[in-house]
C-alpha cells in the first residue's frame, strides 16, 4: 500500500475515453513522474485524484482509505495539495496573500502550532520568490506565478504534492532551482506527482516514471528504462514516418 | 486552386485595389532586395510578428513564410509560441506589432471571420468540431466559406465514408480520430487558399495521425498552401517541405526537413520529448 | 383570480368537470409560462447572460400593445405582429449592441447587474410613457367566443395560447436545429472562436438571440395582459413564475423547460382548486395561508429545484485578468476616513432644516444597507437581490423587540434574525453557481413581499410602530448616531478584508477550484458570508425603523432591493467608502427631486440608467475616485509615479526594423545555434548522467 494509489480509474467525455483504466502508486520519500504527449489525459488524472473529477469507474485511496465521495476540500485536508497547468492564481490578491491564504485555510482546520504568517515566510523564502512576494498575482510572469502556485500548495504541508507542468515558463536557471526544491521536499518525505513536458528535468530528478499516452498507462519504470522503451519513443514520435518527401 | 484570397476586397489598410497587391509584392522586394528571387510572393508571410498576452509578450519577432503551394511545419518544445503564432495568422489573435501578410496583403487586424470566408481554414488545437452538434449541423456550419451544404457533404462522404451513417449523431460522441476526419472535411469541402492546423495528432492514436497525415499531404498535393503546427516531429517532417523551429517567441531555424531532421529530433527531444 | 371565474364556467359541482377546468387553466397558464421561458432560455445559451429585465421586457411589450390596438386602434393582428416582429427585435438587438457588447472582460457579478439595472430603467419608465392615472384594458382576442367542452367553456383566447405555444415550440426546434443562424446559435455556445474560425459571426448570433428573446418575452406579455391587467409590477414579476421553469430545464434545455412550466401551471391551477382553506387557528392569530400559498407556488417550486439540481463540477479556468479590481485598504486610509466621516456628519447637521436631516438620515441608512453587500458581492462575488427583505426582517424585529422605549436588544436580534434567515434562504443555491443564489434570493424577496410582509400578524394595521431609545429622541442626534454606526460597521468590514476572512472570500471569487483543493469549504464559507451580510441588512432595516418611527410593508418590498445593489454597484461595491457614495447618491434623489420637480422622472429611471452603464466602469465611482485623490497626492509628494503597464510592448503597429535582416531564408546566427546547442547539450548531460 503506497501513501497514494489510483487504481482502475477511467474516464470518458463524451465519445471518447479520457483514462482508460490507469492505476499508478506514488510513494513517500520519492518523485514519480508522469509524462505523455498533450492530450494523454494527465490533467485529467489529476482532476479524478483530487476530486474535481467523477471518474466513470476505479478508486483513489491515500493511506489505504478510500477516497470516493470524497469533495476536493475534504481530500485535500488529508493532505493533497496540487497545482494547475493553466495558473490558478488568486489575480487580485498579492503572491504573499495566496500563500497566506492556503496557510490560514490549513490552520482553520487543524489548528496546527505553527503560525500561518511564519509558514508563509518560510515557504516564502524556500521558494526564492521575496522579490516579487508583495506584487499583485496577475501582474507576474508565467515563471513567478508557477512558483507562487507551489508555495501555496505548500504552505498547507500536504503530504501528497501534484505538480502539473511546474517547470513550464520557468527558464534555465529557475528550472535548476525548482530541481533542488524537488528533491529536497521528497527527501523531507514528502510524494511527489510530477506531470511535466520537461523531460530532462523529470529524468533528472525522478524515482519512477509512468507514461501515458492515449489515456492509457503504456510504460511504467526508471528513467533508464523508459529511455530505451521504444512504446515510449513512437507515443512521443509519431510512428516514424512512411510518407516520403 | 481555387479560394478567393486573390480576390480578397478589403485588408485593413487597402481600401479597395488601389495600393493593391503591387504596391506591396514592390514593398516586399525592397525588403528583402538581394534574396535569390522567390517564385512569387508568399502565400502567407510573417514579418517580425510581436504578439503579448497582457502584458506578457510570447512572440518577440516572427518571421515566417509560406510559399504558395508548400507545406510548412512549425515545430519547437511547448511554449515556444507556436500556438500563438498560428492564432496570430488566422487572425484570432492581434499582434502587437510586425505585419502578417496573405497573398502580399497586409491583414493586420482582419477579424477571423473575414479571413476564414476570404479562404483562410484554420482548424485548432483540440479537434475544430462543435461537440454538441451533430456531424450533419457540422457541416452546415462549414457554409460560412461560401459553398453550399450539399457539395460539403459529398466532399465529406465521399472522402470520409465513415462520417455518413453518422450524419445525424452528436459529433463530440464520435471517436477522437472520426472528430478530427470531420474537422478535415472543412478543408476538403470550402476548398480554401490556405490551411492553418494546430496540433492534429493531440491525443490521438500514431496510427489514426498516420492516417490524419496522409490526407493533409492528399490536401497538399491538390496546391492548398500549409501551416502545420506539430509535436509529432517525425510524422510531420515526412509531409512538410520546409520546416521552421520556434524556440522562445522566436523562429530560430528553417530548412528543408531532410536537412534538419538529424539536428532537430536532437534539439527537439531534448526540450520537449524523451 | 381568473380561477374563480372559471370555476363559475364549469358549472356546478360536478367532480370532473372541475378537475377539467383546472386542467385547462393549468395547461393555460403553462403555456405562457413556457413561451417567457424559453425566451429567457434561448438569450441565456446563446449569450451566456442571464436576463433579469425579461420580464420588464415583456412588461413593455404588453403596454406597446395596448398603445397601437387601443390607444390608436390599430387592427389587432396588425399591432401584434408589429410589436413582435419590429418593435421588439428591434429593442433587443438595440440591447445587444449597446449593453452587452461592452460587457467582455467583466465578472458574473456585472453582467447580472447590468440587466438588473436595466429591469429597474424599465420599470421606471413605464409609468413615465404611460400614466398610471389613466385606466387601461386589454381585451382578450376574440373576446367573447368560446366553445363548449363537456360542461367546461374555453374561451378562443385561450386555445390561442396553447396553439402558440406548441407554435414557439416547434418553431424554436425548426430554427435551432434546421437552419443554418439557429445551428450557429447553439455552435456559438460550443465554441466561440471556432465559429469564426469556420466564417461565421458571433455577434450576429448573440443580436438574433437577443431580438428572439425579446420578441418570446413580449409575445408572453400580450398573452397573458388581459388576465393580469396593464400593471407593470405583476407583468414584470410574471418572470419568476419563468425562471421557475426554466431551472428545471437548467436554463439550457427547451423541451425540460416545457415540462417544468407545465408542471408549474397545473400545480398552481390545482392549489387553487384543491389546497383547503386556513385552519381556524391559524386565522386567529391574524395569519392567512389560503391565498398566499398559492400566490408562492412558483417561489416554493423554485426552491425545491434547487434543491435537487446537481452539484455543478468545480473546474479551473485558468488565471483571469478580469479588469475589475480595487486597491486593499489601510487602516490609516480608513481610520481617517471614518472619523471625519462622523465629524463632519455631525456637522452638517446644525445647518441641515429638519426635513432634510431626515432625508440625508435616510441616505445614510441606505448606505448601511449597501455596506451589507460589500462583503458578499464585492469581497465574495456572490450576489443577493433580497438585501432589503432582510432589512425588512430587522425593522420587524426591533419593532416588536424594542418596544416603545427602542430597547437597543432589538438592534441585536435584529442582526441575528436577519442572519438565521439569510441561512436558510442561501443554503439550497450555495453549491451551485451564483446566477442561482440571485434567483433564489430574489424569490425569497418576491414571496416575503407577498406572503409574509402582507400578514396581519406580521404589520398588523399595515404599519408598526418602531420605538428609539430617549437619548436617540432628537434628529439630529440619530443622525450622528448612524454615522457611527455605519463607522463601526466599516471598520469591521474594513478589518475583515485585511484579515483572512476577507482574503479568503477575495481568493474564492478568483479561483473556487485553487481554494478547494487548497481545503477549503466552498459552501461553509458562502453561508458564512452571507449571514454576514444579511446581518448587516438586518441592522440596517432596524436603523430605518428607528428613522422613520415606522415600518410599513411598502419599504420593504421585493423591487426595493434592486436599486440598493445597482447603487452600491456603481458607487464600488468592493469599498466600504462605495457603498457610502452610493447610499448619498441615492438617497439625494429625493432631495433633488423635490428641489427640481422636472428632474423627478429622470431620477426615477437614474439607478437603471447607471445599472446599464456599468459596463463601463465596473469597479464603481468611489475607486475612480480614489485612485484619482491617490494620485494626486503621489504626484505633490514627488513620488516617481511607477508605471504599472509597462509600455515597452506598446509598440506602434509599423513592420519591425529587423525585417530587413531577418526572414525566412536568413542564415543562422550564433545565437541561435548556441539556443539549440545548449538544449542538445542539455539533453546529453542528462543520458550520462542518469537520474540522481
Amino acid at each position: 500500500m503506497a501513501l497514494l494509489d489510483v487504481t482502475g480509474v477511467s474516464v470518458k467525455f463524451g465519445g471518447n475515453m479520457a483514462l482508460t483504466d490507469v492505476s499508478l502508486a506514488v510513494e513517500s520519500h520519492t518523485i514519480t513522474g508522469l509524462i505523455g504527449p498533450n492530450g494523454a489525459g494527465k490533467t485529467t488524472l489529476f482532476n479524478v485524484i483530487t476530486g474535481l473529477q467523477d471518474p466513470l469507474r476505479g478508486k483513489v485511496a491515500m493511506n489505504g482509505i478510500n477516497l470516493d465521495g470524497f469533495a476536493p476540500h475534504d481530500r485535500s485536508q488529508r493532505g493533497m495539495a496540487r497545482t494547475f497547468q493553466r495558473i490558478e492564481l488568486f489575480g487580485s490578491l498579492t503572491a504573499r496573500e495566496n500563500l497566506q491564504v492556503g496557510a490560514e485555510i490549513k490552520r482553520a482546520w487543524d489548528g496546527g502550532e505553527v503560525r500561518a504568517g511564519d509558514r508563509v515566510d518560510s515557504a516564502i523564502e524556500l521558494i526564492g520568490m521575496a522579490p516579487f512576494a508583495d506584487l499583485r498575482a496577475d501582474r507576474l510572469t508565467t515563471g513567478q506565478a508557477r512558483l507562487v502556485e507551489l508555495g501555496r500548495a505548500l504552505v498547507t504541508r500536504p503530504k501528497v504534492l501534484l505538480l502539473d507542468e511546474p517547470a513550464s515558463g520557468l527558464d534555465a536557471d529557475e528550472t535548476e532551482y525548482f530541481a533542488k526544491i524537488l528533491r529536497g521536499l521528497a527527501k523531507v518525505g514528502m510524494a511527489v506527482l510530477l506531470v511535466e513536458h520537461d523531460i530532462p528535468l523529470v529524468m533528472k530528478t525522478c524515482h519512477t516514471i509512468y507514461v501515458l499516452d492515449f489515456g492509457k498507462v503504456i510504460a511504467v519504470g526508471s528513467p533508464a528504462e523508459i529511455r530505451q522503451n521504444q512504446l515510449v519513443i513512437d507515443a512521443y514520435l509519431g510512428a516514424p514516418a512512411e510518407v516520403e518527401a | 486552386m481555387g479560394g478567393s484570397i486573390a480576390s480578397y476586397p478589403t485588408g485593413p489598410r487597402g481600401n479597395g485595389s488601389g495600393n493593391g497587391s503591387g504596391a506591396l509584392q514592390s514593398d516586399g522586394r525592397q525588403v528583402i532586395p538581394d534574396q535569390p528571387q522567390p517564385p512569387s510572393t508568399p502565400l502567407l508571410e510573417l514579418r517580425g510578428v510581436r504578439a503579448s498576452y497582457g502584458r506578457i509578450e510570447v512572440l518577440h519577432g516572427v518571421d515566417l513564410a509560406v510559399p504558395a503551394g508548400s507545406v510548412v511545419a512549425l515545430l519547437g518544445p511547448n511554449g515556444a509560441g507556436k500556438t500563438t503564432t498560428l492564432s496570430v495568422c488566422s487572425g484570432m489573435m492581434p499582434p502587437t506589432a510586425g505585419g502578417v501578410y496573405i497573398a502580399g496583403r497586409r491583414v493586420n487586424g482582419a477579424k477571423p471571420d473575414q479571413l476564414a470566408r476570404a479562404g483562410v481554414c484554420t482548424i485548432p488545437e483540440g479537434r475544430g468540431i462543435f461537440p454538441n452538434l451533430t456531424v450533419r449541423e457540422n457541416l452546415q456550419m462549414m457554409t460560412y466559406a461560401g459553398v453550399s451544404l450539399s457539395h460539403i457533404e459529398e466532399a465529406a462522404f465521399t472522402r470520409f465514408p465513415r462520417l455518413t451513417d453518422r450524419r445525424t449523431q452528436v459529433a463530440g460522441t464520435m471517436s477522437g480520430g472520426e472528430q478530427q476526419m470531420l474537422a478535415m472535411a472543412r478543408v476538403l469541402a470550402t476548398d480554401p487558399a490556405l490551411m492553418l492546423l494546430d496540433e492534429l495528432s493531440m491525443g490521438l492514436a500514431p496510427l489514426v495521425v498516420e492516417e490524419l497525415y496522409g490526407i493533409v499531404a492528399q490536401i497538399a498535393s491538390s496546391g492548398i498552401s500549409i501551416l502545420v503546427v506539430e509535436q509529432f516531429a517525425r510524422t510531420v517532417l515526412g509531409v512538410a517541405d520546409v520546416a521552421a523551429i520556434m524556440l522562445h517567441g522566436r523562429v530560430v531555424k528553417v530548412g528543408h526537413p531532410k536537412a534538419l531532421e538529424k539536428d532537430l529530433s536532437a534539439a527537439y527531444l531534448g526540450a520537449d520529448g524523451i | 383570480m381568473h380561477s374563480v371565474a372559471l370555476l363559475a364556467q364549469a358549472g356546478g359541482n360536478d367532480l370532473f368537470s372541475n378537475f377539467l377546468a383546472f386542467t385547462i387553466l393549468g395547461i393555460v397558464s403553462a403555456a405562457i409560462y413556457a413561451i417567457a421561458a424559453s425566451g429567457l432560455v434561448v438569450t441565456y445559451t446563446t449569450s451566456g447572460i442571464f436576463n433579469f429585465a425579461h420580464g420588464a421586457i415583456g412588461m413593455m411589450g404588453a403596454f406597446t400593445y395596448w398603445q397601437l390596438a387601443v390607444k390608436w386602434k390599430w387592427p389587432t393582428l396588425l399591432a401584434i405582429a408589429v410589436v413582435l416582429l419590429v418593435i421588439a427585435p428591434a429593442f433587443g438587438w438595440l440591447i445587444d449592441r449597446v449593453i452587452m457588447r461592452g460587457l467582455e472582460g467583466t465578472s458574473e457579478v456585472t453582467k447580472i447587474v447590468v440587466t438588473i439595472g436595466l429591469t429597474f430603467g424599465l420599470i421606471a419608465l413605464a409609468p413615465v410613457i404611460w400614466s398610471p392615472r389613466e385606466n387601461r384594458k386589454v381585451q382578450p382576442l376574440f373576446a367573447g367566443n368560446k366553445f363548449e367542452l363537456g360542461s367546461v367553456s374555453i374561451t378562443y383566447h385561450q386555445i390561442v395560447i396553447i396553439v402558440v405555444a406548441l407554435a414557439v415550440a416547434v418553431g424554436l426546434r425548426l430554427l435551432l436545429y434546421k437552419t443554418r443562424p439557429g445551428v450557429s446559435m447553439r455552435a456559438v455556445v460550443d465554441s466561440r472562436s471556432l465559429v469564426q474560425l469556420n466564417g461565421g459571426r458571433p455577434n450576429r448570433s448573440s443580436a438574433l438571440s437577443w431580438a428572439l428573446g425579446c420578441s418570446l418575452a413580449a409575445l408572453a406579455g400580450i398573452l397573458i395582459a388581459d388576465r393580469l391587467g396593464l400593471e407593470v409590477l405583476s407583468l414584470t414579476f410574471l418572470v419568476i413564475n419563468a425562471y421557475a421553469a426554466a431551472i428545471v430545464g437548467r436554463l439550457v434545455s427547451l423541451p425540460l423547460t416545457y415540462l417544468g412550466a407545465l408542471i408549474l401551471g397545473l400545480v398552481e391551477n390545482y392549489a387553487v382548486g384543491y389546497l383547503p382553506t386556513n385552519p381556524q387557528f391559524l386565522t386567529d392569530r391574524d395569519i392567512d395561508l389560503t391565498t398566499t400559498l398559492r400566490i408562492a407556488i412558483p417561489v416554493i417550486m423554485l426552491f425545491i429545484v434547487l434543491l435537487i439540481l446537481p452539484h455543478a463540477p468545480l473546474r479551473a479556468h485558468g488565471l483571469q485578468r478580469s479588469r475589475e479590481g480595487v486597491e486593499k485598504p489601510t487602516w490609516a486610509w480608513a481610520l481617517v476616513g471614518f472619523g471625519a466621516f462622523i465629524v463632519a456628519t455631525a456637522t452638517v447637521t446644525l445647518f441641515l432644516s429638519d426635513k432634510n436631516v431626515v432625508s440625508w438620515s435616510k441616505a445614510l441608512v441606505f448606505a448601511l444597507i449597501m455596506l451589507s453587500l460589500v462583503p458578499l458581492t464585492g469581497f465574495g462575488g456572490q450576489i443577493s437581490l433580497a438585501q432589503m427583505t432582510f432589512a425588512g426582517i430587522g425593522a420587524v424585529t426591533m419593532a416588536k423587540v424594542g418596544g416603545e422605549s427602542g430597547n437597543l436588544l432589538g438592534i441585536v436580534l435584529a442582526i441575528l434574525i436577519a442572519a438565521a434567515v439569510g441561512a436558510l434562504v442561501a443554503l439550497p443555491a450555495l453549491r451551485l453557481r451564483g446566477i442561482y443564489l440571485a434567483l433564489a434570493t430574489l424569490a425569497f424577496a418576491f414571496f416575503m413581499d407577498k406572503v409574509v410582509f402582507s400578514q396581519k400578524a406580521v404589520f398588523e394595521n399595515g404599519s408598526l410602530s418602531v420605538g428609539r431609545p430617549p437619548f436617540l429622541e432628537n434628529d439630529r442626534v440619530f443622525m450622528v448616531f448612524i454615522a457611527v454606526v455605519f463607522s463601526v460597521v466599516g471598520i469591521v468590514v474594513v478589518w475583515l478584508r485585511l484579515g483572512p476572512f476577507g482574503r479568503r472570500l477575495q481568493a474564492m471569487k478568483d479561483s473556487p477550484a485553487a481554494c478547494a483543493t487548497l481545503g477549503l469549504n466552498l459552501t461553509v464559507t458562502k453561508l458564512q458570508v452571507f449571514m454576514l451580510s444579511a446581518g448587516i441588512a438586518g441592522l440596517g432595516g432596524a436603523m430605518f425603523g428607528m428613522l422613520q418611527k415606522t415600518a410599513t410593508p411598502t419599504n420593504f418590498e421585493a423591487l426595493s432591493s434592486l436599486p440598493i445593489l445597482l447603487m452600491a454597484v456603481a458607487g464600488g461595491v468592493s469599498m466600504v467608502s462605495g457603498a457610502l457614495l452610493g447610499g448619498l447618491l441615492y438617497g439625494s434623489f429625493p432631495v433633488i427631486s423635490e428641489a427640481i420637480p422636472a428632474l423627478s422622472s429622470l431620477l426615477l429611471v437614474a439607478p437603471g440608467l447607471i445599472g446599464i452603464s456599468l459596463g463601463r466602469n465596473p469597479n464603481g465611482a468611489a475607486n475612480e475616485i480614489g485612485t484619482t485623490v491617490r494620485q494626486a497626492i503621489d504626484k505633490r509628494r514627488g513620488r516617481i509615479e511607477h508605471d504599472k503597464e509597462p509600455s515597452k510592448f506598446r509598440a506602434p503597429m509599423e513592420p519591425h526594423l529587423e525585417v530587413e535582416t531577418l526572414g525566412i531564408d536568413r542564415g543562422f546566427g550564433p545565437e541561435d545555434l548556441a539556443l539549440i546547442d545548449e538544449v542538445v547539450r542539455l539533453d546529453e548531460e542528462v543520458v550520462a548522467s542518469g537520474p540522481p
